[in-house]
């Protein structure tokens, strides 16, 4: 009896680790599934952190793209929630790495979101993570066509309702 | 009370506080019977005595032998096992854990095991923590202040440059949804 309560202790134990090993290997859509690339030179990758986040309520409206007040309010809005921005792009081979990276998600993990066609060779996927309470933790943006490959992996908690009021206002602009 | 008797005295307290050695006691169980025969003790040691001799005719490898046949996880007490000393080591119930310092010892190392899994992996930002809590992905395995944007005017712009990107087939998306809709209500204005 000792004996049996000794090895589903040992066992408890081994899951444990084990189970905390898994949470801190998982990671987010390019570090799962495209880590072989951040090195390789065809790709550029960027990377911003929460931290930075934190620091954009302070600055004036952004010099790299027109946005009015409306939008910028929106963006630090997103900003808040966000945990951190990945982007993987190359102009290398863009095709091929599109059908690859398609291949290469997995379908149990993110939700097809929507596919839209732009052009004839332009193709884009929004891809969504939620977490077991249902809220979305990442939206993956995969872009592929004749002219580049674009993955962009927003982490955080994510508000589709905050990214559609968004994409509207930037289209005004 | 002379000395001789206060003896006697303190041998019997240690010999119930279970302090005394074996020859001591056969002392004492001959004064018991030569200067108390109708006593207590007396009744007690001599008790004693007849189950000492009544358990050395017991062949006990053959009762090891039919228990173990009767149940597996029998072991007969062997000679150094506390289990084996009688009084002074009451007999544990088998299905309790004890905290023996050789269990201890491998609690300890299982603690230190998983301290190390937590600490030693690569670590993770604060706010990476509160992302876990909330369960999306936590800590990389990947160096990415490498890649990291650290000017929060450019970090900016490239947010605002990815979500324009996001912005135009997301815009296309929902335009092209609206217009499946409202094609479907011109078919079917009722939702027949």
């Amino acid at each position: 009896m000792i004996t049996n309560i000794r090895r589903l202790g040992c066992f408890l134990v081994l899951l444990f680790i084990c189970s905390g090993l898994q949470a801190q290997t998982s990671a987010n859509a390019i570090e799962r599934y495209f880590q072989q690339y951040l090195d390789d030179e065809r790709f550029s990758v960027v990377y911003v952190s929460p931290r930075v986040f934190q620091f954009f309520d302070r600055l004036e409206l952004g010099d790299g793209v027109d946005t009015d007040e409306v939008s910028d309010e929106l963006i630090n809005d997103l900003a808040e929630d966000l945990r951190g921005l990945r982007i993987l792009s190359t102009d290398d081979n863009p095709r091929q790495f599109y059908e690859e990276a398609k291949a290469r998600i997995d379908t149990d993990l993110y939700e097809l979101l929507m596919t839209v066609r732009q052009g004839k060779q332009n193709n884009v996927e929004f891809l969504i993570h939620e977490n077991a309470a249902g809220k979305i933790t990442e939206l993956l943006l995969l872009a592929g066509g004749d002219e580049s490959f674009t993955l962009i992996s927003f982490v955080g908690n994510i508000n589709l309702e905050t990214i559609n009021r968004l994409s509207k206002e930037i289209d005004k602009d | 009370m002379n000395n001789s008797e206060r003896d006697w005295q303190e041998l019997t307290r240690r010999y119930y506080a279970g302090e005394t050695s074996l020859e001591e006691e056969k002392a004492l169980r001959l004064h018991w019977s030569e200067n108390a025969p109708d006593s207590a003790e007396t009744k007690m040691a001599t008790y004693f005595e007849r189950e000492a001799s009544e358990s050395s005719d017991i062949d006990w490898s053959e009762l090891s032998a039919k228990l173990v046949a009767e149940d597996s996880s029998f072991r007969l007490p062997q000679v150094g096992d506390s289990r084996a000393s009688g009084v002074g080591s009451p007999q544990k119930p088998r299905n309790l854990i004890y905290f023996k310092p050789r269990f201890l010892l491998a609690y300890a190392a299982a603690l230190a095991a998983i301290l190390a899994a937590v600490f030693l992996l690569p670590q993770h930002t604060e706010t990476d923590s509160v992302a876990s809590a909330e369960g999306f992905p936590i800590t990389e395995s990947v160096d990415w202040s490498r890649y990291e944007i650290t000017d929060p005017e450019e970090a900016k712009t490239i947010l605002q440059q990815s979500l324009q990107q996001v912005a135009n087939p997301w815009n296309e998306a929902t335009r092209a949804s609206l217009n499946l809709k409202n094609i479907q209500l011109l078919n079917n204005p009722f939702g027949r």
